[in-house]
């Protein structure tokens, strides 16, 4: 599960990068010990839930993007697929009276997003930072050509508002849609020849090939999982807001790479593990919930997560170097 | 013969005096004061947005009543895409020009441009220097009478105790220009009105949510949600919900009736009660009456104030109709609202 391969000596400095995830529960949980000095409303139940499920979003989109960017691909179109997602379920919804109609309109929106994206990436060769800005940019624009202005829920469908809303027990619907989504995922990245290839593929594409991998249809089918899970995402959010938005999802895509990044999955492919993933956005969103609880001046909320980019990479650069250094020595 | 071709004449006499009877009369249109421009160019700022298609609708249907051509632009908050559009309606000659400033400061140059070419420019929504005349609302009194209408709702029905929660969007000045005067206007009902928090909303339903649902966190303890828009309002609203708290304890204020969310708020009986209306159609309507006065030599304030008014749910239809997706303003009760001639507070 640990992204590391010691195979030599390596020094303590180097060991403690590696061990990506150690050093993130250690800053998730001094983090969360300093906020709940601050205020002892962090710790009740109801934020923990509420940052569980405002987290599940984030966390739902950044298993797609895990396991894009471990195939050395990245997708910047997600917030504006969010968006989409949530006006043409809503339209759906309201114009069948139907949450299944709706919900696979939405996830159909998603897979047909991705099967694009990755048809450009593979079939004309544009690099996926463009394709998927482009991509960013048809799906901002597309969704006020279908509705100028927000989809309101006129039939006030139960079983709709309870996707985001509801509870099972004491556990908010979202959550369970999260943790069910991330634990056959987690099966399927690091028990499954498929999460195999995903690795390979992103380690070194050539080699990949050559060992017989069909690397195209790979990055495709990842392109099509990380939209689905966006869709997943964005349906999530017009469920809470009870309304589809088209200016909905604005930096959600920068938030969702920040975390996934900061958990440990390399911009360049080939690394990358879900435990990171999760506990980098539950770090971000930490963060959030502890400015405003705190009542400190939210605009720092930008400035931190700023930072945290930069830190991100920064770390993930270290990594390289010290993967590296042990591969050689 | 003969008789033939007197017949001939006459029927093209009867042809030639129909056509001058029928015939448009070249450029100028004689309008309900005086001539009407006969082409008004516009170009918005951000037409995607539905405030911005609501202020078209009005230019459009006062455009219509006057047989005014109105060609629209929109520089999607591209200043320099702004400058340039300017620059192509007053090429094209049109007669008037109206802008919605992407930039302040950018727009200045524009302004500038159209006086040297002798074309009158109006500026819609934010003042921009050298400028004859903006048509906008005045944000600080809008908030203002919500305010007031939201203090005498806490009044009758809350206990006379208000805890708000305010939904902001602090880098537009606008913004807190309304939140500054849906406070000053609570005061004066409930002197002791506490804002318990303030957030950024950044204007957006679904961080509105986030923001609000991280807030009632830390206190809960609140009775009034204030947005300084209805998205912010509604965002903050289902946070509020979610929580579980108690909505017969609530009301709830928005701010610019920009789409039909507050009106569908407010039809399912729930604790949104106020709207602090800025009547996006008037601000079209009455910046195309703002080119007839200017194509016309006549004198007309700096800034010209549209009206706002609290909406309640009792009186939100002497306004609006709404018809499946399709709002209409009533234009008699829109324009007998008293407008202010200058704002309370910029």
């Amino acid at each position: 599960m640990f992204s590391t391969e010691s195979t030599g000596k390596s020094g303590f400095f180097t060991k403690l990068v590696l061990f990506n995830e150690i050093i993130l529960v250690a800053v998730l949980v001094v983090i969360s010990a300093a906020i709940s000095i601050g205020t002892s409303q962090f710790y009740s139940s109801s934020n923990i839930l509420n940052i569980l499920r405002d987290s599940s979003m984030a966390i739902v989109a950044g298993i797609g993007m895990t396991m894009l960017l471990i195939t050395g691909e990245v997708d910047l179109s997600i917030g504006s697929l969010v968006a989409f997602v949530g006006v043409v379920t809503m339209d759906i919804i309201n114009k069948t009276n139907s949450v299944f109609l709706g919900v696979l309109a939405g996830l159909g929106l998603g897979a047909l997003t991705g099967l694009i994206n990755g048809l450009v990436r593979t079939k004309l060769k544009v690099n996926s930072l463009i394709g998927t800005i482009a991509m960013m940019m048809i799906l901002r624009g597309s969704v006020y050509l279908y509705k100028l202005e927000a989809v309101q829920n006129y039939h006030q469908l139960t079983s709709f508002y309870s996707i985001g809303n509801g509870y099972l027990g004491f556990m908010p619907i979202p959550v369970i849609i999260m943790v069910i989504l991330y634990v056959v995922f987690l099966v399927i990245l690091y028990r499954t020849v498929l999460g195999r290839r995903l690795y390979a593929t992103g380690g070194n594409e050539i080699a990949a090939k050559i060992s017989g991998i069909k690397v195209d249809n790979l990055k495709i089918l990842t392109f099509v999982a990380n939209s689905v899970f966006a869709a997943i995402s964005g349906i999530i959010l017009v469920s809470r807001m009870n309304s589809g938005q088209p200016n909905a999802g604005v930096g959600f895509e920068l938030m969702v790479i920040s975390g996934v990044i900061l958990g440990g999955t390399s911009l360049g492919g080939g690394e990358g593990t879900l435990v990171g993933t999760l506990i980098g956005l539950l770090i971000l969103r930490v963060i959030n919930n502890g400015i405003i609880i705190l009542r400190w001046n939210q605009d720092l909320q930008i400035v931190i997560s700023g930072l945290i980019i930069i830190l991100a990479v920064f770390i993930d650069n270290k990594r390289k170097v010290a993967r590296s250094k042990i591969i050689t020595t | 013969m003969k008789k033939l071709l007197w017949l001939c004449v006459a029927a093209l006499l009867v042809i030639a005096l129909a056509a001058v009877a029928f015939a448009s009369g070249g450029d100028d249109e004689e309008g309900p004061a005086g001539k009407v421009p006969a082409r008004v160019g516009w170009v918005g700022n951000y037409m995607m947005h539905e405030w911005y298609q609501n202020v078209w609708k009005g230019m459009r249907e006062r455009a219509e009543m006057l047989d005014i051509e109105l060609e629209v632009l929109d520089a999607n908050l591209d200043m320099a895409k702004q400058v340039s559009f300017a620059e192509d309606l007053i090429a094209k000659g049109v007669d008037v020009l109206i802008i919605t400033p992407v930039q302040q400061e950018g727009a200045a140059a524009i302004v500038k441009k159209a006086k040297m070419e002798g074309i009158p420019i109006v500026i819609e929504a934010s003042a921009v220097e050298g400028m004859t005349t903006m048509v906008a609302i005045c944000d600080y009194d809008c908030g203002f009478k919500g305010g007031v209408a939201t203090g005498e709702y806490v009044k009758k029905n809350l206990g006379g105790k208000a805890r708000v929660m305010a939904i902001d969007l602090p880098m537009l000045r606008p913004c807190i220009l309304r939140v500054d005067g849906f406070m000053d206007g609570l005061r004066t009902v409930i002197s002791d009105a506490e804002i318990v928090h303030r957030l950024d909303g950044q204007g957006l339903k679904d961080h509105a949510l986030q923001v609000s649902t991280d807030a009632l966190t830390a206190d809960s303890d609140i009775n009034v949600i204030y947005g300084c828009n209805d998205d912010s309002a509604l965002g903050a609203l289902q946070a509020f919900r979610a929580a579980g708290l108690d909505e017969d304890n609530l009301v709830v204020c928005g701010t610019g009736g920009e789409g039909n969310a507050f009106i569908h708020a407010m039809q399912e009986g729930g604790p949104y009660k106020v709207e602090a209306a800025m009547f996006p159609e008037a601000v079209g309507y009455e910046c195309i009456n703002m080119t007839v006065k200017l194509f016309n030599g006549e004198e007309v304030p700096e800034h010209y104030v549209t009206p706002t008014l609290a909406l309640t749910d009792k009186i939100w239809d002497d306004y609006y109709t709404l018809e499946g997706d399709v709002r209409s303003i009533n234009w008699d009760n829109v324009n007998k609202i008293p407008r202010e001639d200058k704002c309370g507070k910029y």
